[in-house]
């Protein structure tokens, strides 16, 4: 193997990998902001110039490939004096409006200020002025005053959007970055320019002012948007939730996300955080003490009708791996129920990068187990037959995300069926339910969705759920001790032991510690 | 955290009976009560001021009533970046930010109110503001409030203070605006 030396270190390297990848991976750090480990090289910002010795002058890091044998100064006085002089050069023109842009608290320019400058800077001239809002498209808007011309929007949209929806125009300190007259940009991946940018000149117009940056906590999770199940980093203060943020995974999603899964943030916002009740004195459904929900609820189902053929179950596929086989355990083996229906996304738009038509993030992890628990899918047309004629007096329903959420809540309600409702939000089937009990959305969820290509990843919790919200199998558990039904399943791990146990794609797989990039299913 | 772990002085024995202290510190209330009530008071002056007929001056440098400035057009200096409620260590100030109309000032606050029961007078907020937007030189003492609702001023109360240039202008010279998907680009 051939090997370089940076600052002093001996690093071996593949043939053909540059200076700042090695540096990289052995946690040197190298500056840069006109570098991205997916796009191609530009080196147009000097931030990663180093010493070479044997090399007259600085070269990039990351343009210049290791050689063997190769000595990189990565600490010098030479290099520490140039990374002082790109500063002040990008910050000839670049306006200190920090307290109005929203890049402030996670922008480069900040970090590597306080950390490689920290000088006066002796222009005497004033800046440039520029376009200050140019609103580039439905989701962009460009501060060209801020830009520092590293081109990363650019690289991306000609090189992983494959749109060359952007461009610099003009020359020196005039250039900025445009679209082409009647083209705007709204590529369906645009978003991600935002991420890369590095300083605070393309804005998002959806995050635009809503939070400062330093006040969101981060976490790890997955997009729910589609099947793909692509890994983001959700930002939420005081459980709200403000954006989502790519978080890389070779095998998904790389380092990007479209911008229809980002923008379904907002959906998650409005949560249910108390049981619901209605009766003949309360025909809207109003807000009671979750214990007499409940009480509701088992009473319902201790009716003699509330058996097969008269109890129908209609299950999310945004459940997690958890709640789906609790829910279907319990009808199966508590009330004999045989046949499921789901409740589903329709088909939506698809590309050849990262969007799937299939728009329920859990479906191929709810499909294993209904297929391995023996259970058969009740279509759906069927199922609105069976309320129509009223051969099915009794609907327990396990979430609210689903097209088809609204047929069936006016078919129930024609048919006066009375409908057990476990949900994290108010939609059609709560406003006609007899019982509305609050579950916990999936961002505050510990738990295991499959995507489209069977890789199995976990939801770790954001936030924890408000008021009487608990996981859906808490309830189900409960109710059917409630029932008299020895149910011996009392807490996550049991559940997730029995998974393991009865479902074979998920045996060779330890649930409660599924590694951040996700496992494949066997 | 720095925890400090610090030995109680002892008492002595004499301290211990207790008694002859507690009568004690009633002898140094009753020393005080003579001397207000027959003393010379040209000698030892009262401590006591008739407020509020009567009022200490207080130092230049007494951290009052908070106030919101303008700028020359009647905006707000405030452009909502969030630094004095992330530097409150009471976490009473609250902002929502808008859009404003003004490309020169972008950014503003929708609302900005401050808690005053939370508040503590530290002053970091006006030490954090990089616009100059806050101050709390008023002078005056923030109202007794009857409900907790009152005591969370917001931007219209903190603006219109004694000292402020031209209260009449209408608060932010600048509309709220919302931006939509269909707006011209």
């Amino acid at each position: 193997m051939p090997y370089l030396t940076i600052d002093g270190e001996r690093i071996e390297f593949e043939k053909g990998e540059t200076i700042i990848r090695a540096a990289e991976r052995n946690n040197i750090e190298i500056p840069y902001y006109c570098w991205h480990p997916r796009l191609s090289v530009a080196a147009n910002c000097r931030m990663c110039l180093v010493e070479v010795e044997s090399c007259p002058k600085l070269v990039p890091a990351c343009q210049t490939e290791c050689q063997d044998g190769m000595i990189v100064n990565t600490k010098s006085q030479k290099v520490k004096a140039t990374q002082q002089a790109v500063h002040e050069f990008i910050l000839i023109n670049h306006p200190i409006d920090c307290p109005i842009c929203d890049q402030a608290g996670e922008c480069k320019l900040q970090d590597y200020y306080m950390q490689w400058d920290k000088t006066q800077s002796r222009m005497q001239d004033a800046k440039v002025n520029k376009p200050r809002h140019n609103r580039l498209g439905p989701y962009i808007i460009y501060n060209a005053e801020r830009c520092i011309m590293c081109t990363l929007c650019v690289r991306f949209m000609e090189e992983i959007a494959g749109m060359r929806q952007l461009g610099i125009f003009n020359r020196g300190d005039h250039s900025e970055i445009d679209i082409f007259s009647g083209q705007p940009l709204d590529h369906p991946y645009s978003l991600n320019t935002v991420d890369i940018c590095p300083v605070g000149a393309l804005t998002s117009t959806v995050f635009r002012f809503k939070q400062r940056v330093w006040n969101l906590k981060r976490s790890a999770s997955i997009c729910n948007h589609c099947a793909r199940g692509c890994n983001i980093y959700i930002d939420q203060r005081a459980g709200n939730i403000y954006r989502f943020i790519p978080r890389e995974n070779e095998a998904v999603n790389q380092s990007w996300l479209c911008d229809e899964g980002r923008l379904a943030y907002s959906q998650t916002n409005q949560r249910l955080a108390h049981a619901l009740i209605k009766s003949s004195s309360t025909p809207e459904p109003t807000v009671s003490d979750c214990n007499k929900a409940k009480q509701r609820a088992v009473d319902i189902l201790a009716k003699p009708n509330a058996v097969p053929p008269h109890l129908g179950a209609m299950l999310s596929l945004h459940a997690t791996c958890e709640e789906a086989y609790v829910f279907i355990r319990l009808l199966r083996d508590v009330f004999g129920v045989t046949k499921i229906a789901l409740l589903e996304y329709n088909l939506g738009t698809q590309d050849s990068f990262l969007r799937l038509a299939d728009k329920n993030p859990n479906r191929a992890g709810i499909m294993i187990i209904i297929k391995e628990l023996g259970v058969t899918i009740f279509d759906n047309n069927e199922l609105l037959n069976a309320i129509t004629n009223n051969s099915i007096k009794t609907l327990i329903v396990l979430g609210h995300e689903g097209d088809n959420a609204e047929v069936v809540a006016k078919t129930a309600a024609k048919a006066n069926t009375n409908i057990i409702h476990l949900t994290s939000a108010r939609g059609p089937l709560s406003e006609v339910a007899s019982v509305t009990l609050p579950i916990l959305a999936w961002p505050s969820l510990d738990g295991v969705w499959v995507n489209a290509d069977l890789r199995a990843q976990c939801l770790t919790p954001a936030f924890t759920g408000e008021g009487d919200s608990q996981p859906s199998y808490n309830w189900l558990i409960n109710i059917a001790t409630c029932l008299g039904a020895n149910f011996n399943l009392n807490s996550i791990e049991t559940i997730r032991d029995q998974i393991t146990q009865q479902i074979t794609a998920f045996a060779k797989i330890n649930l409660a510690n599924i590694p951040s990039v996700g496992v494949e299913l066997a | 955290m720095i925890i400090k772990v610090r030995e109680r002085t002892k008492m002595s024995a004499y301290e211990r009976l207790y008694l002859p202290e507690v009568f004690r510190g009633l002898g140094v209330t009753l020393k005080h009560l003579f001397h207000n009530l027959f003393g010379n008071h040209k000698t030892r002056p009262l401590q006591t001021v008739r407020y509020p007929e009567q009022k200490l001056n207080y130092p230049e440098r007494f951290r009052g009533q908070h106030r919101l400035l303008r700028r020359d057009n009647g905006s707000t200096r405030c452009v909502a970046c969030y630094l004095c409620a992330t530097a409150c260590p009471a976490y009473c100030i609250h902002i929502v930010a808008g859009e404003a109309k003004d490309p020169k000032i972008e950014k503003y606050p929708t609302s900005f109110t401050i808690d005053m029961l939370r508040c503590i007078y530290c002053g970091l907020c006006v030490e954090a503001c990089p616009e100059d937007a806050i101050r709390m030189d008023t002078g005056i003492h923030t109202k007794p409030f009857l409900a907790r609702s009152d005591a969370v001023m917001g931007h219209l109360e903190l603006l219109a203070f004694p000292g402020q240039k031209d209260t009449s202008l209408p608060y932010g010279a600048q509309e709220y605006r919302v931006l939509k998907n269909t707006e011209k680009i």
